[in-house]
């Protein structure tokens, strides 16, 4: 059931990936990640991390990308013209996307030497990552929030109205 | 095998369960309207003559919308329109296995949960579910092509992700008080007693996190006097372009948010089937009394009151629908960033102060 | 020591940034300089924090922060730096029109932001610290909002920053699942203890270290830099001239040197991967800083190529000369953008090469003070700058590297070009038209002196200064 499961989120969340890439309308392609993050929070909670996945679906799926299909169909109802786009990058594209395949297949072939089968941790449970956040990562934690206040004020900073000149 | 049986059939007992409620509430709101408006109300739908006070009404409906001609118009993108009202209508309808109906029933030495799914993060699933059903509003608004419909669905979009926070930061507090994301297991803690007498439940412990969670959830609901994604007088909304069956999807989707609000509330504030003095063996009385009940007896108890609260809820919340003006934007929008998320905020903090002394 | 004084300093910054956010709400138009002046007493705290932090070692959170005496030299370069941005920026503001107290707040938390990285030997921590740095420095580029060029280094510093960051968190994923760590300290340990290297681990470093070369703006990654120096308001160019880049490098620092002294690296990839990267950038900096006729874009392509004398100082594994070469880099830049901020009034900025033509004798002080960043800049004798190339590259010979040197002495050659330029312009060249400038602002003449006194000290008395850096570098021992 698991394996059955693995493999058609992993075939939608390809599928999506590759739908999103491929078609020239925005909107299509914001939908399109929709899907892609609807199938990774899928992922997490096969892997055993209920917490992660429906957070990843909150706030990836539900609130982000939300967003971002809203100024998508705010502001441009035209269907996408397609980026002038020129020879030469299109096969630096091809080279580096060979490359960091290659690269993901010996990370990936590392990896699996080194993954002992069996002796699956639970790391979802809101508690334990709860208590890994207040504990052994406390100082990122906290620095977070400076970062967060940071991209609020540089944020608001940007778009408020200016003062009466 | 028997395992996968009662999943079936809790499956189906839960939908029937949903479904009928859901019917049966835009009856109970023709008949509460009227009242209000000092007419009768729908009463004429018959079997054989057989009127009741018009209890068959909500089936005649049905019918004719199954029947209606399913129209899409040319000019829309045709995909994703005939998608946006499953996507709402999905995303609703899921989140009720996450409540939990009653306690463990047993019969012939299985225990079966009265609830479909027993999730650990119930409580985020249950809003990770909600966060979704925007892309149906906002899906069909844009894909209809109608400029009405696209700033309606767009109003419902702000709306529903502005409210979405104040929802979400309201259960914090609540989350502080019981320790736990699981609906069954704080549902379990609100079964406790506080100074001995008063159930613990989320309403006296939480009461500003309640108003909160009541507002926003109400704002979730798009009705009024939060229905400017309708806006019925002025853009008439994004299913502008949506008839028959798919529309009385959309319809049935506001009656659906309506009920799940109404079990949240029940299940989060108000003890979910907890009945004030009742434990798994009958009524202890605070004054030293007991009344021993048999197991059945008592779950049949546990369920009545989780519906009995349910449908408080749902009469209030139509109540609320028929007797106030609705909002202007600013007004609505005003409400949620500069009052209840700050209010919700205060909240959480308060909770932290109080719980640490 | 575990100790929450280590906390203090950081504590003290973000606490002045919210302050000044919350009063700025509440203080007139008139009294926005007050801002400053709040700022400027919390930065004096901070530092006397940090002058009573020397040799104590203090850290907190196990560990993921310390301030050992590396750091504390290194946040108070910063200090420093944020100090006499803030000077020159008083005036600024008002007349290019980017009046606002948020100026203030997101200058102190971008400094916050390099105070976590320089403190802390914890990639994830540095990582988050360079993205408050970062968020911070975005939207500082694009106050200007009058300006579309504001705006557009505001849109290409962000894009070009998340492709460096992707860069950089994805380099740490991959030395994390090679070295199951992300502190430094153990991951040199595991780099060490290896036979052989991990090509995991080698592509996670490259990608570490392309990552920080957006930052510190070396070539091949340097394409934004232009652009955004021209764009942003002027104190923030000069801010973004030495802050972020000092801070990369001080990351760099940490990572690389223990690296390159400690690992047996038969393929000395990243060894060869910063000797080009450093070549390079000294190369193409300075050849096209020659073609540039605005102001700022010449310096913009200068603080590239200084960016690649700076690498020559990693690869020769002197730490000290490194951080002497930093902190003189800091006083002659600043110096140098403040002189050219001189050159404004009213809504307007003079950047054109054109419209330096003799100030020199019409505005004196002005002129001598740039003329002396502009030297130390190119690496004349007896200002800092020289002193600074000097001990580079005399490491590098010793560290037989001697190629290397022969392209930093003839790159800074044709630096001395368009260094000297300017000065021609300012001393040898008619005026063809009037150019007139707001001369009230006293903090930016301030600024001039201090930075003109902080070049000569450390061009001619540097012993003292270099006492500090010894005992500062012994941390990484």
């Amino acid at each position: 059931m698991a394996h059955f499961l693995f493999f058609l989120l992993a075939i939608v969340c390809i599928a999506s990936v590759l739908g999103m890439i491929i078609s020239k309308n925005q909107a299509y392609n914001a939908l399109f990640l929709v899907l892609a993050f609807a199938c990774m929070g899928g992922f997490f909670a096969l892997l055993d991390a209920p917490f992660i996945a429906v957070v990843q679906i909150i706030i990836y799926a539900g609130a982000i990308m939300i967003l971002f299909i809203f100024v998508i169909m705010m502001i441009n109802l035209r269907e996408g013209l397609p980026p002038e786009r020129k020879k030469w990058t299109l096969y630096f594209a091809l080279g580096i996307a060979v490359v960091l395949f290659v690269e993901l297949i010996l990370t990936m072939k590392s990896a699996f030497s080194s993954l002992k089968s069996g002796g699956i941790e639970k790391i979802g449970s809101p508690t334990d990552i709860g208590r890994l956040l207040f504990t052994e990562y406390l100082y990122p934690f906290e620095i977070t929030s400076i970062l967060i206040i940071a991209a609020l004020v540089g944020a608001i900073v940007l778009v408020k109205k200016r003062d009466k000149e | 095998m028997s395992e996968t049986i009662i999943i079936l059939i809790k499956v189906v007992c839960a939908l029937v369960w949903f479904l009928l409620i859901t019917l049966y509430l835009t009856w109970v709101e023709r008949k509460e309207s009227a009242v209000i408006q000092d007419r009768i109300g729908a009463n004429r739908a018959s079997i054989l003559g057989i009127r009741i006070i018009g209890l068959f009404q909500p089936f005649a409906d049905a019918i004719k919308m199954i029947f209606k001609e399913d129209f899409t118009p040319r000019f829309s993108r045709r995909f994703l329109h005939n998608l946006a009202p499953f996507i709402s209508f999905f995303f609703v309808a899921i989140t009720i296995s996450a409540i939990p109906f009653g306690d463990v029933l047993r019969i012939g030495g299985q225990e079966i949960k009265l609830q479909v799914m027993d999730i650990n993060v119930g409580l985020l699933f249950v809003l990770a579910m909600l966060s979704l059903g925007i892309y149906g509003i906002i899906l069909s608004g844009w894909s209809s092509n109608n400029r009405y419909a696209l700033i309606g669905g767009m109003r419902g979009a702000a709306q529903l992700i502005s409210y979405e926070v104040a929802l979400g930061l309201s259960l914090i507090g609540l989350i502080m008080v019981y320790p736990s994301l699981n609906l069954s297991t704080i549902v379990h803690y609100q079964g406790e007693l506080l100074f001995g007498w008063l159930p613990k439940w989320g309403v006296f412990l939480q009461p500003l996190g309640l108003l909160i969670f009541f507002f926003a959830a109400l704002a979730e609901t798009k009705r009024i006097p939060f229905d400017l994604p309708e806006g019925e007088n002025e853009i008439v909304g994004f299913f502008t372009e949506y008839s028959g069956l798919k529309w009385g999807l959309f319809m049935m989707t506001d009656f659906m948010e309506v009920l799940i609000v109404s079990t949240l509330l029940t299940t989060l504030f108000f003890g979910g089937w907890q009945v004030p003095w009742l434990a798994a063996d009958g009524f202890h009385f605070p004054w030293g009394s007991e009344w021993l009940l048999p197991h059945g007896i008592v779950v049949i108890f546990q369920v009545a009151a989780f519906n009995i609260k349910v449908f408080f809820f749902c009469w209030l919340q139509i109540l609320i629908r028929w007797t106030y003006p609705r909002f202007r934007y600013d007004q609505v929008m005003d409400l949620g960033w500069k009052l209840l998320i700050p209010l919700s905020l205060a909240n959480i903090v308060a909770t932290a102060i109080l719980l640490s002394i | 020591m575990n100790s929450f004084s280590a906390l203090i300093p950081l504590l003290i910054i973000v606490f002045a940034s919210l302050c000044i956010m919350i009063l700025e709400a509440f203080l007139k138009k008139e009294n926005k300089d007050y801002l400053a002046y709040i700022s400027i007493i919390f930065l004096v705290v901070c530092g006397f924090f940090l002058v009573r932090a020397w040799n104590k070692d203090f850290s907190y959170f196990n560990g993921n922060l310390f301030l050992d005496n590396l750091s504390l030299f290194f946040s108070f370069i910063f200090l420093i730096t944020t100090f006499l941005v803030i000077l020159i920026s008083m005036k600024y503001i008002s007349l290019q029109g980017v009046n606002c107290g948020e100026y203030y707040s997101l200058l102190l938390l971008a400094l916050s932001g390099m105070l976590i990285m320089v403190s802390s030997g914890d990639l994830l921590v540095i990582f988050l610290g360079l993205e408050v740095l970062s968020i911070s420095s975005y939207s500082l580029a694009g106050l200007r909002r009058k300006d579309e060029k504001s705006s557009e280094a505001a849109i290409k510093y962000f894009l070009l920053g998340c492709f460096a960051s992707a860069f950089l968190v994805y380099g740490i994923a991959l030395l994390y699942g090679a070295t199951y760590s992300t502190d430094i300290a153990s991951i040199i340990n595991h780099f060490q203890s290896g036979e052989s290297l991990g090509l995991m681990a080698l592509i996670g470093l490259g990608m570490f270290v392309i990552g920080f070369g957006f930052k510190i703006a070396v070539v091949p990654f340097h394409m934004w830099t232009p652009d955004v120096y021209e764009g942003a308001p002027t104190p923030i160019t000069a801010f973004f001239s030495v802050g972020p880049k000092a801070v990369g490098f001080a990351v760099l620092l940490r990572v690389l040197y223990p690296y390159l002294k400690n690992v047996q690296d038969s393929s000395k990839a990243i060894f060869l991967l910063l000797c080009i990267i450093s070549v390079l950038t000294m190369v193409v900096g300075n050849l096209i800083a020659l073609r540039q006729t605005n102001l700022k874009r010449i310096l913009a392509y200068s603080s590239i190529a200084h960016a690649g004398y700076l690498l020559i100082a990693i690869l020769a594994q002197d730490n000290a000369s490194l951080v002497f070469y930093l902190t003189v880099y800091i006083f002659m830049n600043i110096g140098a953008f403040a002189a050219v901020i001189a050159l404004g009034k009213k809504d307007k900025e003079y950047l054109e090469l054109e419209d330096y033509a003799g100030i020199g004798f019409k505005y004196p002080w002005i002129g001598a003070t740039f003329s002396v960043f502009l030297l130390s800049l190119a690496g004349f004798p007896p200002t800092g700058g020289f002193l600074a190339k000097f001990y580079v590259f005399s490491a590098a010979v010793r560290q037989d590297l001697v190629p290397l040197v022969i392209i930093g002495v003839l790159a800074s050659l044709i630096s001395v070009f368009y260094y000297l330029r300017i000065i021609v312009y300012m001393y040898m060249k008619e005026p063809s038209y009037e150019v007139d400038i707001n001369i009230d602002n006293p903090g930016l003449f301030l600024v001039l002196f201090l930075c003109l006194y902080g070049v000569l000290q450390l061009g001619i008395f540097p012993g003292n200064v270099l006492i500090l850096i010894k005992q500062a570098v012994t941390a990484l021992l």
